[in-house]
């Protein structure tokens, strides 16, 4: 995980979020699914770790606080989702 | 409350200017059964459920159908990106383009305006669920016809991914009916 461009980052942070959005949904109606369980907090864990990565080195990812600007006031650069990259 | 996450759920880039599924798009932007339909009937339902894993799958498919939205509107932006006036006028929306440039806006690919119409809360948890399986049937169905109109990779790999997401959606809320209906 070293040495990674944005976008090979970026594309690990989607694959994790999105295995953790699924497995958050199965386990809203399957609570007792402990094997999912531990799975969904150990994804957690490296997801936040390749989020604090990334925002580190190419800038902020959420809004509201959840993500500090280190180098200055980073939000409104593009990137925009939307953008054709 | 929300948070905003600046990136798209599913990464989207549609290079070459398509006008014709530009307008075939709003059908899942704000059609009837659309996202936008999605997100706020799931997330208007939620508030009088009596089991906390009813409320949450309505919070939490909700919050993934304004993230589907969010695709949606940028798959849109992206095909009508670098159209000219004259592209419109020959794609038969000239109307769009006086009305709304570039910009996507919330009608069905007919044009009629986003409804409330189209969301259902009726106060009945299990008659909500059975309305929502409905609607993610309807939605995986729309999808499967925009992916055969479609003639561009860029826009059919996306909406294959939107597509199975309403399988699964179809399936936890199967599992919140007999949740209800075991309470
Ligand atoms: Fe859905």
């Amino acid at each position: 995980m070293n040495n990674m461009t944005a976008a090979g980052l970026m594309q690990q942070i989607a694959e994790y979020e999105f295995l953790l959005a699924d497995l958050n949904l199965y386990l809203d109606t399957h609570p007792s699914d402990t094997r999912a369980l531990g799975d969904y907090n150990s994804y957690a864990a490296q997801l936040r770790t390749l989020k604090d990565k990334y925002i580190r080195e190419y800038g902020p990812l959420e809004n509201f606080g959840n993500s500090i600007n280190f180098n200055g006031w980073q939000y409104n650069d593009r990137p925009w989702p939307w953008d054709i990259v | 409350m929300w948070l905003y996450e600046k990136r798209l759920l599913y990464p989207v880039s549609i290079t070459r200017p398509n006008a014709r599924m530009a307008r075939l798009l709003l059908e899942q932007y704000a059609g009837g059964a659309s996202e936008l339909t999605a997100a706020v009937t799931y997330l208007n339902q939620r508030y009088t459920m009596p089991e906390g894993a009813v409320r949450a799958i309505l919070t939490d498919i909700g919050t993934e159908e304004l993230a589907h939205l969010e695709m949606v509107a940028g798959m849109i932006t992206q095909c009508l990106a670098g159209l000219s006036q004259q592209d419109f006028k020959a794609a038969g929306m000239g109307g769009w383009y006086a009305a709304h440039r570039r910009s996507p806006f919330p009608a069905d690919s007919s044009g009629v305006p986003w409804t409330a119409a189209y969301t259902v809360s009726s106060g009945d948890p299990a008659a909500d669920i059975i309305a929502d399986m409905a609607a993610e049937q309807q939605a995986r169905t729309a999808y499967e016809g925009l992916i055969s109109l479609s003639d561009d990779a860029a826009i059919t790999d996306p909406l294959d991914f939107l597509r199975q997401r309403e399988i699964v959606h179809y399936q936890r809320f199967g599992e919140a009916l007999d949740i209800v209906r075991a309470s």
